[in-house]
C-alpha cells in the first residue's frame, strides 16, 4: 500500500504542479497554460540532447543523481494515507528533516558546480534562508500530535516552511526569470535537456512531499489528511495570487515567524503532556 | 629526508599501536610512588573504561596522520606530533591528580610550540601566545580544583576522589566543578574560552591541527566526562544545565561563523567549535537527565556524545589533512575567494574523499556524522517529551539551536566544496603536476571509508560504546535496543540516492557534451567574474548582522571620472565579540602587570623580605 502512494505520487506531481500554475494564473485575471503543462515541459526537456556548461565538472551529475534519489526516499519515508505511516513519520522526523537537506546541499552543489555568477547568488539565497527554517521545520513535525490548537499552529509552521522548500511567494516568485530576485530557477540556470528535467521533476516531488507533510501535522493519516492535502495544494495559489513577494532581507521574519509558531505549539503539546 | 619521514611516520604509529593496545584491554593501575615525596605526588596510570574509547579514537587519528605524512607536511613535522600523541595517551591514562596535571601540561606545551611552528608570521605568534594564556590560566584553575578535590579525599588518586566526593559541601561541589569546567572547558574551546581556538588550531601546520582539532579537543571532552562522572559524581542537574547551554551557545557559535568564514583552515576551526558544542550539550543533556532521574535518556545522550567524538576525530583529521593537501598543492593559497575548480584539477584524486568529508561534517546522510547527530537529536527529543518541565524546556531549546547550528554548518561546508572544489579547473600553471594517488591521497581515503563505514554499519561500534555508557550513567544497556535498531536502519537511507547518483554521473560520462561558457548576460564570462565564497555569505552576514556586526571597507582609487576607477579594493570583516572581551581583558592584565612590577625591585634583601612576610602569612592564616 505505501508503494501504491509513492507510485501516485510519482506520477501525479507534475499535475500539482500544473494546477499551482493554472490556478494561480486564474486568480490573478489570465487564462494560464493547461494543468499538464509540466508533463509536456518535461518531455521537452527530456528530448532535448544532454548538454552542459563548459565550466562545470561530474559533480553536477552526481548532485542531480542524488537530488533525485533523495525526493523519492522522502516519499517513503512519508505518513500515508493508506495504511500505518505515522509511526515511521514520528520516528524518522529527524531522518526526514535531513534528507530533505542533503537534496538541498546536492542542489546547491550543482549550482556552484555550474559556475555562474547568478546560480551563486542564488545559492547565497538560498543557503541563508535553509539554514533558517531547518528548525520550525523539526519543531513543527515534532508537535504533531497532541491537541487541535497545536495541530493548527504547527500546520501554520509548516505552511511557511512549505513556501520557502518549494519557491512559493511571498518567499520566491517561479514565474519570474529575471536574474538577480530568483532563487529556486536561478540555481538551475546552467542546466538544460534531461538534467534539467530531472531538476524540476525532484523539485514537484519534494514539493509534494511538503504538502502531505502539512497535511499530516494538520489532520493525522488516512482520509482527513488526503482532504487536508487539497486545501493546503488550494491555498498555496491564494497565497501567491494576494501577496506580493517579500523584500529578501524580510524573508527571515517570516522564517522567524515558523519558528516561534512550532515552539508555541511544541509549548503547548509540552504543557498538555505534563498535566 | 625520506629516512626522516619515514622514521617521524613510524614514531606516531608506534603511539596509535600502542594507544590501540592499550584501548583494546584494561591495564591494571601502575603506581609510581617516590617514598620522601608527599603522598599527593603519586603517579597512577591505568587504562579505565572510560578513556579506554577515547584511546582508540587516538588511535585512529594519529595512524591517519601518520599515513598522510608520509607523503606531505615537513619531513620532520611528524616527531613533535609523536611526542604531543604520546602525551595525550599519558593524559587518558592518568589516574591520579599529579599524573594528569603533568601530562595535561606536557600536552599543552607540546601543542604549544607545534602552534608556534611557523612563527615567523606575526599572526602565528598571536595566536600562540593568546593560545598559551588561555592554556595557562585553564591549567591554573584545574590545578586549584584539583588541589581541593585531593585535600578533601586525603589522597590524590582517582578512585579515592571518586569514592569521597558523596562528602563533598554543596559550595565546595561548585567551585572544583568551576575550576574544572574553565580549565577543561577553554581546551574544548568551549563558548565563552573558545576565542583562541579558531586562530591557534589553524595555526598550526596541517597534520598538527588535524591532531589539535581532531583529538586533543576529544580529549578535553574525556576531561569533562571524567570530572562530572567519576571525580565529582554525581554533579547534579545544574551542572549539566550549564555544560548544555555552554554546548549550545558552541554549537551555534561555530555553525554562524564557520558559514561566513573565507578562509579554510579558520572554517574547519569553528566547525571544531560546533562539534565540540554538540558533544558537550549532549554530556549536559546525559547529566541533566540522569540527575532528574530519567537514566535511559541520559545514556542516549552520553552514546551520542561518544559516537559523536569519535566521528568528529575520523571527519576533522579527514579535513584539516585535505587542508593540508591544498596548502601543498595550492602553493599556500587556502583563502576560499582563490580558490576554484579544485575537484577536476589541482586536487583531482583528493576531491571526492573531500567531498565525504564534507557531507559529515555537515551531518548529512550517510556520514558517520549524520548518525551521531541523529543520536543526539533523540536524545533532545527524549528530553521534550519527558514529561518533565525542566528537561522539556531544555530539549526544545536544544532541538532550536542544533537546528539552527546544524543549517548554519551545512550552509558552511556546501560553500566550502561548492566553492573551491566544484566547477571546472582553473587553467593549471606550468609548473604543476598531476596529483597522484600517493600516500597522503591514501589517508584522506581511509578516513573517507571509515566515515562511510560508520555511517553504513553504525551497530559496529555502537554495542561496545552502550555498554560502556550504560556502565557509566548506571542504566541497563538492554533499554535503548528500539534506538539503535532505528539507527541501523538510517544507512538505507541513503541507498537510493547513492544509486541514482552513481547512475547519474556515469550517464553523465558517456553522454555529456560541453560546449558553452556559462551565462553571463550574453556577455564573455571571465574567470574572475566566478562568485566568491564572500560574495556567496553576504545574505548570512546581513541575516546574522545582530551577533556578527559585519563591516565593509570599499577602496576606490577614481580616474578623471569616478564612473571608471582604475582599482576597487573590497574587504569584508566581522567581528568576534568574546574574541574582543578577551582582548580587552588581557590588555587590562597587562597594564596591571605592568604596575606591579614596581615590586620586582631586582634587590636580594627585597625577595628574603617577600619570603619572609609570606611565611609569617603562611603561619598565621594556615593555623
Amino acid at each position: 500500500m505505501t508503494l501504491l502512494q509513492v507510485l501516485v505520487i510519482l506520477v501525479l506531481a507534475p499535475l500539482v504542479q500544473g494546477v499551482l500554475a493554472t490556478t494561480r494564473a486564474w486568480l490573478s485575471g489570465r487564462p494560464g497554460p493547461p494543468f499538464v503543462q509540466p508533463y509536456r515541459d518535461l518531455v521537452k526537456s527530456l528530448k532535448k540532447a544532454p548538454r552542459a556548461g563548459r565550466s562545470g565538472s561530474s559533480l553536477g551529475f552526481v548532485a542531480v543523481g542524488m537530488a533525485l534519489g533523495t525526493a523519492v526516499t522522502i516519499l517513503m519515508l512519508l505518513p500515508y494515507i493508506f495504511g500505518d505511516g505515522v509511526r515511521t513519520a514520528v520516528l524518522d522526523v529527524v531522518a526526514l528533516v535531513f534528507l530533505f537537506a542533503l537534496g538541498r546541499a546536492a542542489m546547491v552543489l550543482a549550482a556552484l558546480d555550474g559556475n555562474s555568477a547568478f546560480s551563486a547568488m542564488a545559492v547565497g539565497r538560498e543557503i541563508a534562508f535553509a539554514a533558517i527554517v531547518e528548525a520550525p521545520f523539526l519543531l513543527a513535525l515534532l508537535a504533531a500530535r497532541s491537541t487541535p490548537s497545536s495541530a493548527l499552529l504547527a500546520g501554520s509552521a509548516l505552511f511557511i516552511v512549505l513556501l520557502f522548500e518549494s519557491a512559493r511567494v511571498p518567499v520566491d516568485n517561479q514565474e519570474t526569470h529575471y536574474e538577480l530576485t530568483m532563487i529556486h530557477e536561478g540555481m538551475l540556470l546552467e542546466y538544460a535537456g534531461p538534467v534539467f528535467a530531472a531538476w524540476q521533476y525532484s523539485a514537484q516531488l519534494r514539493q509534494v512531499a511538503m504538502a502531505v507533510l502539512v497535511a499530516f501535522v494538520l489532520a493525522g493519516s488516512g482520509l482527513p489528511m488526503a482532504l487536508c492535502f487539497v486545501a493546503v495544494v488550494a491555498a498555496i495559489p491564494f497565497v501567491e495570487a494576494f501577496q506580493a513577494k517579500m523584500r529578501l532581507f524580510d524573508v527571515p521574519q517570516l522564517a522567524t515567524a515558523a519558528t516561534l509558531l512550532a515552539i508555541a505549539a511544541l509549548g503547548i503539546d509540552i504543557v498538555g503532556g505534563i498535566r | 629526508m625520506q629516512r626522516l619521514r619515514w622514521s617521524a611516520s613510524f614514531l606516531l604509529a608506534a603511539v596509535a599501536a600502542s594507544a590501540a593496545v592499550l584501548a583494546a584491554r584494561p591495564l591494571a593501575p601502575f603506581v609510581l610512588r617516590a617514598p620522601i615525596l608527599s603522598r599527593y605526588l603519586t603517579l597512577v596510570f591505568a587504562s579505565t573504561s572510560l578513556a579506554r574509547p577515547f584511546l582508540a579514537f587516538l588511535a585512529i587519528g594519529v595512524t591517519v596522520v601518520a599515513v598522510w605524512n608520509l607523503k606531505r607536511g615537513r619531513a620532520g613535522a611528524g616527531i613533535p606530533l609523536a611526542f604531543f600523541s604520546a602525551a595525550m595517551v599519558a593524559v587518558l591514562l592518568a589516574q591520579s591528580v599529579f599524573a594528569f596535571l603533568l601530562s595535561w601540561e606536557l600536552m599543552s606545551l607540546i601543542s604549544i610550540a607545534i602552534v608556534a611552528t611557523e612563527s615567523e608570521r606575526k599572526s602565528v605568534r598571536r595566536a600562540t601566545f593568546a593560545y598559551a594564556l588561555v592554556s595557562q590560566l585553564g591549567a591554573l584553575a584545574m590545578t586549584i580544583a584539583f588541589a581541593m578535590l585531593a585535600v578533601h579525599a586525603g589522597s590524590g588518586s582517582f578512585s579515592a576522589i571518586g569514592g569521597a566526593a558523596a562528602s563533598l559541601t554543596p559550595m565546595t561541589r561548585a567551585e572544583v566543578l568551576a575550576g574544572l569546567f574553565i580549565g577543561f572547558g577553554s581546551k574544548a574551546g568551549l563558548v565563552p574560552l573558545q576565542f583562541w581556538l579558531p586562530r591557534a588550531h589553524p595555526a598550526a601546520p596541517a597534520n598538527a591541527s588535524a591532531l589539535l582539532s581532531g583529538v586533543m579537543i576529544e580529549i578535553a571532552l574525556y576531561a569533562l566526562a571524567l570530572a562530572t562522572f567519576v571525580l565529582v559524581a554525581p554533579v547534579g542537574a545544574i551542572a549539566g544545565i550549564i555544560l548544555l547551554i555552554a554546548g549550545l551557545a558552541g554549537a551555534l557559535f561555530g555553525g554562524l561563523y564557520a558559514s561566513v568564514e573565507s578562509e579554510l583552515k579558520r572554517l574547519l576551526a569553528f566547525s571544531s567549535i560546533d562539534h565540540m558544542g554538540v558533544m558537550v550539550s549532549a554530556l549536559g543533556l546525559a547529566i541533566a537527565a540522569s540527575a532528574l532521574g530519567f537514566p535511559a535518556l541520559a545514556t542516549i545522550a552520553f552514546l551520542a556524545m561518544l559516537f559523536h567524538a569519535l566521528n568528529h576525530t575520523v571527519l576533522k583529521t579527514l579535513l584539516f589533512l585535505a587542508a593540508g593537501t591544498v596548502v601543498e598543492r595550492m602553493h599556500h593559497v587556502t583563502d576560499l575567494d582563490r580558490l576554484r575548480g579544485l575537484g577536476s584539477g589541482a586536487l583531482k584524486r583528493s576531491a571526492p574523499w573531500i567531498l565525504v568529508g564534507c557531507l559529515a561534517a555537515a551531518a548529512l546522510p550517510p556520514s558517520n556524522a549524520f548518525v551521531s547527530e541523529w543520536l543526539v537529536f533523540q536524545g533532545f527529543i527524549g528530553a521534550t517529551l519527558s514529561g518533565n518541565a525542566l528537561l522539556a524546556s531544555l530539549g526544545t531549546l536544544g532541538l532550536f539551536a542544533l537546528l539552527l547550528g546544524g543549517g548554519l554548518a551545512a550552509a558552511a561546508f556546501v560553500k566550502l566544496f561548492g566553492i573551491a572544489f566544484a566547477g571546472a579547473p582553473a587553467p593549471a600553471r606550468e609548473s604543476d603536476t598531476p596529483e597522484a594517488f600517493d600516500a597522503a591521497t591514501i589517508a584522506l581515503a581511509v578516513s573517507a571509508t571509515l566515515v562511510l563505514a560508520l555511517g553504513v554499519f553504525p551497530l559496529l561500534v555502537l554495542h561496545p560504546l552502550l555498554v560502556l555508557a550504560a556502565g557509566i550513567v548506571g542504566t541497563r544497556a538492554g533499554a535503548l535496543d528500539a534506538t539503535l535498531a532505528n539507527a541501523a536502519r538510517l544507512a538505507w537511507l541513503a541507498a537510493i540516492p547513492a544509486t541514482v547518483a552513481l547512475l547519474a554521473w556515469w550517464y553523465g560520462r558517456r553522454t555529456i557534451e560541453r560546449s558553452d561558457p556559462a551565462w553571463s548576460c550574453g556577455s564573455a564570462f571571465p574567470v574572475r567574474a566566478s562568485y566568491s565564497a564572500t560574495a556567496l555569505t553576504k545574505p548570512l552576514r546581513r541575516i546574522f548582522a545582530f551577533a556578527l556586526f559585519p563591516e565593509r571597507q570599499r577602496t576606490i582609487v577614481p580616474t578623471t571620472s569616478s564612473d571608471f576607477p582604475t582599482q576597487i579594493a573590497y574587504a569584508v570583516k566581522t567581528r568576534d565579540l568574546t574574541s574582543e572581551a578577551a582582548r580587552s581583558v588581557a590588555a587590562f592584565s597587562q597594564r596591571l602587570v605592568r604596575r606591579l612590577r614596581v615590586v620586582q625591585s631586582g634587590r636580594m634583601r627585597a625577595y628574603i623580605a617577600y619570603a619572609a612576610i609570606a611565611i609569617a602569612l603562611a603561619l598565621v592564616l594556615g593555623r
